[in-house]
């Protein structure tokens, strides 16, 4: 399973970020059968930063902005959502509004094992 | 002089085959290459002294080098020329914990003393310039070079306390508070400051074989955080006013192309994506209890939201070692000296930069005119900026790497720090590790008096012009 950037010349700091998240979780097992069961785009807005994920048979491809229709999308300031990939609290920043997430909510329960790196 | 340096050095530490003598051609920049003759590699103050005699009678120029790190070619011989390697020249004589000072030979890295500074308990610390780590700390602080301590206490050179010199004629000269026997050199002495006698001079003016430099209390608790940015003018109102308050221990500005570049794009475009932050700010604050440290967090994120009243937009800070866990790439800044190897390890070889500094008050309109000469020119504008001495000037520099072989880059590059020059030097900033080119540019902006005055001081210290010549016109 390979991450691709779509242009990475012209790929936004939180799309970068990304990728290397995505390359550790899919050196665990449980990160590369997380992304071999997922299927569609997930939408990631970090701040004014938009990365689209796409995820297929045998790869993830980001791409910045926004591209397709997601189908579960994932939006809110940088900090709470670095802390939340870190290993903080998923539940309190959703809660607080803080983070704020929509769609298919079984997508991004799914997604969880690939941006929380395996401690 | 072969046989004189093979009979004082033996034969190991001359080189003089052209395989060999390979790696003293240039160095990272764009200055033409040049071939020396020989390479000597010297260990003691007698040798240095003994060498400087027999090139003075041969009237044979001499060009002190150290890691070859230099992105301005001030270390490269002109042709036919001598350079003295000082690498192996690495002892350190003393450490002063009470005192707080170190003394160094040329030959000292940032690392190795680092390494030392730990060993002893790890109380003191010293600035690390953001070269990499085995770069040499005397030639940093002769060239007015900055640190992550220099908003704190300016640049390098500010903090020499005393310096050793071996002059064009072979005599030793000790300054600062050397110059008194018996006195340690805790600081400068009220004294004539002929320390400045070698300080900026490129070598021009006598080789330095010992430096007294003064070191800083290192404290218990550090913490780096990084501050998103989004125009220039958030960016630099927000560093005026931290620096004001005194907290911060470093405040460095990188634009976004160097974030991008260690997270591993070789070539960023030159226009940033949609929505990507101008700046990325990284402040480090330290404290010796953990009150402290939260006091100057609550510091931090009261000056950011002064800051964002302006409706400047302002991310929350964010700590390095959240970065890591999010992506390991972020590494080489998460403790100095560190390696930055997209700079020096991109494939082309090339690193050059227009580094100027100047007033505070100035920086907005240097980032945006440097960033239309750069964008136009293809380059990705990739910026250096820290706030120094408390705030009364600061670091604005601009980075272009390119590949060495070919012409075409390398002549754009020229032409993009030409511009560059110029823009800075019109808005007041005055280029530092002055290169040559840069300096026959400033030249007709030189005071008359001073470019006197710097040939006077040069003809009475190297009357054969034997040190380092053709460096600041000299």
């Amino acid at each position: 399973m390979n991450v691709r950037i779509e242009n990475p010349e012209r790929m936004n700091l939180m799309g970068l970020l990304m990728r290397g998240l995505l390359e550790t979780s899919l050196k665990s097992a449980a990160g590369h059968r997380a992304a071999r069961k997922l299927r569609g785009d997930v939408r990631v807005n970090a701040g004014t930063m938009g990365v689209t994920l796409s995820f297929t048979e045998n790869e993830i491809v980001l791409r910045g902005g926004e591209s397709g229709k997601p189908r579960a999308s994932v939006r809110g300031e940088m900090k709470p959502l670095l802390e939340m990939v870190a290993g903080g609290s998923l539940v309190g920043p959703v809660l607080r509004r803080k983070v704020k997430v929509g769609g298919n909510l079984l997508m991004l329960l799914r997604l969880l094992p690939l941006i929380r790196p395996a401690k | 002089m072969k046989d004189f340096l093979v009979n004082l050095l033996g034969r190991e530490n001359v080189l003089h085959e052209s395989a060999a003598l390979a790696p003293y051609r240039d160095d990272y920049c764009e200055a033409d290459a040049s071939d020396p003759a020989l390479v000597a590699f010297v260990t003691t103050t007698e040798q240095v002294q003994a060498i400087v005699r027999e090139a003075a009678r041969l009237k044979k120029p001499l060009t002190p080098r150290v890691a070859g790190t230099n992105v301005g070619g001030l270390a490269l011989a002109p042709a036919g020329g001598v350079i003295l390697d000082f690498t192996r020249m690495n002892r350190i004589h003393e450490v002063n914990d009470t005192d707080m000072y170190a003394v160094i030979e040329p030959g000292v890295t940032q690392q190795q003393l680092k390494d030392c500074l730990k060993e002893r308990g790890g109380s003191l610390t010293l600035g690390y310039s953001l070269a990499p780590p085995h770069t040499s700390i005397l030639a940093n602080a002769l060239l007015g070079g900055l640190t992550n301590r220099s908003l704190k206490y300016g640049d390098q050179s500010q903090w020499i306390s005393g310096l050793e010199v071996v002059m064009a004629d072979g005599t030793l000269v000790r300054t600062g508070g050397w110059a008194l026997q018996g006195v340690a050199p805790y600081g400068q002495v009220p004294f004539p400051a002929l320390t400045g006698l070698f300080v900026g001079w490129a070598g021009t003016t006598g080789l330095c074989t010992k430096m007294a430099f003064q070191l800083w209390p290192q404290h218990k608790f550090n913490r780096r955080l990084f501050v998103l940015t989004y125009s220039p003018r958030g960016t630099f109102e927000a560093v005026r006013r931290l620096v004001r308050r005194e907290f911060c221990d470093d405040i460095g500005g990188l634009s976004w192309p160097s974030a991008k570049m260690m997270l591993g794009v070789k070539h960023p475009h030159p226009e940033p994506a949609p929505g990507e932050p101008t700046f990325i700010l990284y402040v480090d604050l330290t404290a010796d209890i953990e009150e402290e440290m939260a006091l100057k967090e609550r510091m931090l994120n009261d000056v950011l939201a002064s800051v964002r009243r302006m409706e400047e937009r302002i991310e929350e800070p964010l700590d390095i070692h959240m970065l890591l866990k999010v992506n390991p790439a972020m590494s080489p800044f998460a403790e100095f000296p560190t390696d930055l190897e997209f700079l020096t390890n991109h494939g082309g070889g090339g690193l050059s930069w227009v580094g100027t500094y100047g007033p505070l008050s100035k920086f907005e309109a240097g980032i945006e005119a440097g960033t239309k000469i750069m964008v136009r020119h293809g380059f990705a504008p990739m910026i250096v900026t820290r706030p120094m001495r408390g705030g009364h000037y600061g670091v604005l520099r601009f980075v272009e790497i390119f590949d060495k072989q070919n012409a075409a880059e390398v002549e754009r590059v020229k032409v993009v720090n030409h511009e560059l020059l110029n823009m800075c030097t019109e808005l007041g900033f005055v280029m530092y590790k002055t290169p040559s080119w840069a300096f026959e540019v400033l030249k007709p902006r030189i005071d008359p008096g001073m470019l006197g005055l710097m040939r006077t001081v040069k003809d009475a210290l190297d009357p054969h012009g034997i040190m380092n010549p053709g460096k600041l016109g000299l």
